[in-house]
């Protein structure tokens, strides 16, 4: 019970940490607040301005614009984008549920990819099939995935035109949907499952070498059945680790994903709020994305106490 | 009685690249050949216990993999292991694995890195039941096709019956409340529990052959005595014969009906137990025996020698007191009289 209360402290602290950030750093960022709040590229009068530095109550002393904006928050209040003319709250909520669609899938079909087949390539890695694929994969891993977007993009949908080059939709049809997804999904699987592949398959090999699969062999179990009943469950226990530190990661390779398969979510978002100097957009993405972090790697911790039984020792 | 496994002329060497060294011991090169084990001929009738016995690192849980074919891959073995009348060795991998858990069983050295530390006590020892009655229910469901709803019923039932095998298994080897250590996973458990799970998991399908690796180390006297109970039971009651290597001199003096006595991958001496241990002709025997607290704690003087490059003529005549000049040119040959088999030129 003690590392439980440790860690949901370190987890609270990590929270406040990245609220208080994300409230400071405006605010310390060179030049006007109220231009840092607003976006810099927005065009309004010195009087509108000054209302505006009154409304969001930046002549008020600091912790009263701190709590003000930890109320704002509780409220779902991410302020107002000048950009888009509506609240970033609403923006980030329409854009989010497809990124995440699009991630989502990606990660979970890269994982159950990369884990099955290097789990296999670990078990047999003197086969042909299996040095080609590390080979493969270790290519992949190297290769930044927005390059091979660009790829996948130009050889699948301007050469073939097999695919749509564009948006997550024509009509809002789930046939649609998955014709549209199909690249960009394929790209980021693919990204993802080379990753997991290389730690599975050194898992693999390593756990393999341990005394309790000798003992499956001991026991009677055949040949592929050791590596499915005994070795893949421990050696897959590095890949939920991987896939917590990893989100953060794929996230972003994600985001240039869209960008380059002009995806509506919150990649192209939040291109387009950097190229115009959109503050408020940028600033609600970046909570939202670290958030998203934080509850990945809390995800992690949870499914590695119940996949191990060494971490939930009874006392 | 029947001779059940017949060791002959069994070599077991292992091509020495890497780190592949267990022992850790530093003389030996990279990419030499290490000779774990030579020219060892061993038989075990049925329902007998027979005791390896000998220093560490002078082979015997080789031995023991090899007769379950469970050496890793860069070992060499060559000879022949008989098990009722089949050659072991020729075997495929397919047909090793089907006797290996139900006709052959072993205890393994390493009880708590033997079980898998993600699985339940209880799934773990269920398993070897699992295995090896799949195949039997296989041809059944081939002959009459069932509804997928009896199957289920079934399925459950077989799960159920295992279950209960497994908590009758435990509760022989010691554990009054065996449900609740079903649930358990191997690292809420000490070595000594370890060991007894491993013994509850080898005995539970009847074997006609159990290896046992240091069966009572880690254990306390008490479960020793318990253990040693058991594997008598066991022999009585379902006909098992046991291969025994053991440090424990005075277990194996109270088990076993034959003693083989091993020295750098040698087989030295064999005799029954009472003339072994009251009239020990080898030098390497009696200085084993007197190495004992209870004779005195005299060790034998110098070290085992490395089994990649073993000393000419007698592999013990370093450290033997008695020996001649012969010794250290010829090799001495196992010799049969009356029941015992000595290596050594002086022994008659
Ligand atoms: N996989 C391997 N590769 C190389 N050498 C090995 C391997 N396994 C065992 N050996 C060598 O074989 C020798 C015999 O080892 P073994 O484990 O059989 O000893 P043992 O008699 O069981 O000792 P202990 O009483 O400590 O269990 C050791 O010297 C070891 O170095
Ligand atoms: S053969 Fe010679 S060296 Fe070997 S044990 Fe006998 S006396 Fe000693
Ligand atoms: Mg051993």
């Amino acid at each position: 019970m003690h590392e439980a209360a440790k860690k949901t402290f370190r987890y609270v602290a990590s929270f406040l940490l990245i609220v208080t950030l994300n409230f400071a750093l405006p605010r310390l960022m060179p030049g006007d607040p109220v231009k840092n709040l607003i976006g810099e590229d927005v065009y309004v009068s010195e009087a509108v301005m000054e209302e505006l530095r009154t409304e969001m109550g930046l002549n008020r002393p600091l912790y009263e614009q701190f709590t003000a904006y930890i109320g704002d928050l509780l409220r779902f209040d991410l302020g107002y984008s000048y950009h888009l003319h509506s609240p970033v709250a609403e923006i980030l909520r329409e854009r989010i549920v497809w990124t995440l669609l699009f991630v989502g899938v990606s990660v979970l079909l890269g994982a159950a990819l990369g884990t099955l087949f290097g789990a296999y390539a670990g078990w047999k890695p003197e086969t042909k099939a299996n040095r080609l694929a590390c080979c493969g994969f270790i290519a992949l891993s190297c290769t930044p995935p927005y390059f091979l977007a660009l790829l996948f993009l130009e050889i699948f949908a301007f050469k073939l035109g097999l695919f749509p080059f564009k948006g997550f939709y024509d009509v809002p049809t789930p046939g649609s949907i998955a014709h549209h997804m199909f690249l960009p999904v394929t790209v980021m699987a693919l990204f993802s499952a080379s990753r997991n592949f290389l730690i599975m398959r050194g898992s693999v090999i390593q756990e393999k070498g341990q005394l309790y699969a000798l003992y499956a062999r001991a026991k009677g179990l055949y040949d592929i059945s050791i590596l499915f009943r005994h070795v893949i469950k421990n050696a897959s226990l590095p890949i939920i680790t991987l896939l917590a530190l990893d989100f953060g990661f794929l996230f972003s390779g994600a985001l240039f994903t869209e960008i380059v398969f002009s995806l509506n979510g919150m990649g192209t978002l939040i291109y387009d709020a950097i190229i115009g100097k959109d503050y408020p957009v940028l600033q609600g993405s970046f909570l939202v994305v670290a958030l998203a972090v934080l509850l990945a790697n809390m995800l992690a911790d949870l499914a590695y106490a119940i996949a191990d039984p060494r971490v939930r020792r009874p006392a | 009685m029947n001779t059940l496994l017949e060791v002959k002329d069994l070599n077991v060497s292992f091509q020495g690249n890497e780190n592949e060294n267990k022992t850790g011991n530093k003389s030996e090169n990279k990419n030499e050949t290490v000779t774990a084990v030579s020219c060892l001929s061993i038989s075990i009738r049925e329902k007998e216990t027979l005791a390896l016995v000998g220093e560490t690192g002078c082979g015997k849980s080789v031995v023991a993999h090899a007769i379950m074919r469970l050496l890793p891959p860069e070992s060499i073995v060559k000879g022949t292991i008989e098990f009722k009348g089949k050659n072991l060795l020729k075997l495929s991998e397919k047909e090793m694995a089907k006797l290996r858990g139900k006709e052959i069983s072993i205890i393994f050295q390493n009880p708590s890195l033997a079980l898998n530390p993600v699985y339940s006590i209880g799934h773990q020892l269920a398993e070897p039941l699992r295995i090896h009655t799949q195949k039997m229910r296989w041809k059944e469901k081939e002959g009459k096709k069932e509804k997928v709803k009896q199957k289920e019923k079934r399925e459950k039932k077989k799960e159920n019956s295992n279950l209960s095998k497994v908590s009758r298994a435990l509760k022989r080897v010691g554990f009054s409340n065996p449900r609740e250590y079903m649930g358990y996973y191997p690292s809420w458990c000490s070595g000594g529990m370890n060991q007894r799970f491993l013994i509850a998991a080898s005995t539970m399908l009847d074997p006609v052959l159990l290896i046992a690796d240091e069966p009572s180390k880690g254990l306390d006297r008490d479960r020793v005595s318990e253990l040693e109970n058991e594997l008598k039971g066991l022999k009585e009651k379902s006909e098992t014969s046991l291969l025994l290597i053991s440090h424990d001199l005075g277990f194996v003096r109270r088990l076993a009906d034959r003693v083989a006595v091993m020295y750098a991958g040698e087989i030295v001496e064999i005799a029954d137990p009472s003339s072994l241990f009251e009239s020990p002709l080898h030098p390497y025997t009696r200085g084993l025996l007197n190495s004992l607290p209870e004779r005195g704690f005299v060790p034998i003087p110098g070290a085992s020698p490395p089994l990649s490059n073993p000393p000419a003529g007698c592999r013990f005549h370093p450290r033997c007191p008695i020996k001649e000049k012969r010794c250290t040119q010829e090799r001495p040959e196992l010799k049969e009289s009356n029941g015992r088999a000595v290596r050594c030129f002086l022994c008659p």
